[in-house]
Parts: C-alpha cells; sequence; structure tokens
C-alpha cells in the first residue's frame, strides 16, 4: 500500500485491515496505465486535491488513466464526479478501478465532456494544458506541470 | 496510415544468440500517441523461453512483459532518480514473473518502495524485488 496525504492506495487483494484515518482507494492491477499512485504528478495532485476539493463540488479529471484522481475527489465528497480518457486501454482500466471501488464516477471515452463542473484537473502534460485549457470548462483548472507542481488556472 | 514493424523482444531466451522471438505489429501513425495501440499481425519466430504460447496470445504475452520490464524501470526512477541503466538487472521466468536486482543501489526502504509500488501496478506475485 501507499499512503499519499488523506489516502491510502491499497491492492484489491490486499486483505490487510485497512488503516484508519485514511480515505482508501482500492487498485486492481492497470499494467502500463497511468494513475497506480506512485507517480510524481499523481502524488502531487492527491495532495493538492484536499484544498479545492470539499463536499458537493463537481468534479473532472481530464486524461484519468485508472481515474484515482477523480476516486480521490469522490472520496472528498465531491458530486458529481467525471473522468475522461480517450486511450482504449487506458479507460478499460479506469473501468477496471472504479468497479473495484464501486464508484459512481462518471467515466467518458473521450477528452473533454460539455457539462461544465467547479474543479478540474489535468495530469497529460504543461504543453496539453497551454494548449487546451480554454475546452475545458470549470471554474477552477489544476494543471500538474510537467516538474510536477500543480498551478492554478482560471479560464 | 498503418504502419508495420517486426519487433524482437530483448526479454526473450537468448537474442544475442538468436532464441528470440520476432513478431510483426502494427498501428496507425494518424493517432496521436497518447491514444495509439500497436495490434498483432503475425509471429514469425518463437523463442524457447516462450515455446508454449503462440500467436495472438504470443504477442499479448511479450506486450505485457515488455511493458512491465520498462515500466519497473520507471517506478525504480521514481523511488530513486539517480539509479543508472546497468544498475537494473533483470529476468522473467517461464511463468512470466519479473524478478528485478538493484544490488546494494537502494536501500531496504527503497527495495519496500519499489515493491509496494510494482505490486500496485501490476498486481501482486508479478514483480519480486531481490
Amino acid at each position: 500500500m501507499i499512503h499519499i496525504g488523506p489516502f491510502c492506495m491499497m491492492g484489491d487483494w490486499d486483505t490487510t485491515p485497512e488503516p484508519e484515518g485514511f480515505l482508501i482507494i482500492r487498485m486492481c492491477p492497470i499494467q502500463h496505465c497511468r494513475g497506480a499512485g506512485w507517480e510524481g504528478s499523481t502524488q502531487a495532485a492527491l495532495l493538492a486535491l484536499p484544498e479545492h476539493v470539499s463536499p458537493g463540488v463537481s468534479f473532472l479529471e481530464v486524461g484519468a488513466g485508472s481515474c484515482i484522481l477523480a476516486l480521490a475527489a469522490e472520496k472528498l465528497g465531491a458530486a458529481p464526479c467525471y473522468a475522461t480518457e480517450a486511450n482504449p486501454e487506458a479507460w478499460e482500466a479506469g473501468e477496471r478501478v472504479l468497479a473495484v471501488n464501486d464508484s459512481r464516477v462518471v467515466h467518458v471515452f473521450g477528452t473533454l465532456i460539455d457539462q461544465p463542473v467547479d474543479v478540474a484537473i489535468v495530469s497529460i502534460s504543461s504543453a496539453w494544458a497551454d494548449e487546451h485549457l480554454a475546452e475545458v470548462r470549470a471554474r477552477v483548472i489544476l494543471v500538474v506541470e510537467d516538474d510536477f507542481t500543480v498551478t492554478v488556472r482560471t479560464p | 496510415m498503418t504502419r508495420f514493424q517486426l519487433w524482437t523482444p530483448d526479454h526473450c531466451q537468448s537474442p544475442a544468440t538468436g532464441d528470440a522471438c520476432q513478431v510483426e505489429e502494427a498501428w496507425d501513425d494518424s493517432t496521436s500517441d497518447l491514444a495509439r495501440t500497436h495490434i498483432f499481425r503475425r509471429v514469425l519466430k518463437t523463442c524457447s523461453l516462450h515455446a508454449a504460447l503462440s500467436g495472438q496470445a504470443l504477442y499479448d504475452a511479450l506486450y505485457e512483459t515488455n511493458r512491465r520490464k520498462n515500466m519497473t524501470w520507471v517506478i525504480a526512477q521514481s523511488v530513486k532518480a539517480s539509479l543508472t541503466l546497468d544498475q537494473y538487472q533483470w529476468s522473467f521466468d517461464r511463468d512470466g514473473v519479473l524478478t528485478v536486482n538493484f544490488g546494494s543501489a537502494l536501500t531496504s526502504a527503497q527495495k519496500t518502495n519499489l515493491r509496494n509500488a510494482a505490486a500496485l501496478q501490476f498486481g501482486a506475485g508479478k514483480v519480486i524485488v531481490l
């Protein structure tokens, strides 16, 4: 298991007692897809989320991979939560992860959605964010930059 | 446009002596890197390590083990950025279990971190960290 901020990522095969005081995110194997929780970008995003996500906030994870950030937002009380992914293999991995967490995250195959949200997070690349930020319909957009810092951008 | 390439994995029985698989795969170069997937076309040759497999099953196994080997290296670098590729000793057994050994380049705590991260990424028992 891996602890990052208020979150604990545990394998779906892991039968050890869930540590108290953590928001548990179960991970099934995602092979080469992004978002298992060890990546610097994912950890930076997980640490940033509690500052911007609270119960009732609507949320979008763009380029979600495993959907770990959408799951984390859901654990923080955000609703509704959306996650988009354009890579077929990554989308299927995200489906499996959402299923093992019994999640209500709305999983969309593609990159962007029409539904505006309160908070969106983009963890693809700084260049992608620079080029497509105006297309992300959110009040606040968090961007995980290439150096693993998280910047807040308003469209 | 559809592109083709022949792939000889470096994790077959003995690529240096020619005991290695050779497969042909295809991809669409009009698809972005983020969305691109490779497609199996045919097997030209099978090595002694992978002799029990054929066709799509062989390709899927080679694809998955290769990516696991490469991604485990990426995970190791996230644990300790100063690792060098020559410190990455790896091998596969006939069941596709990857064993990695960084020797004294990683501390016990770092090896535990690598072990936990690899387990989350690939599932339990897929990567052994010595």
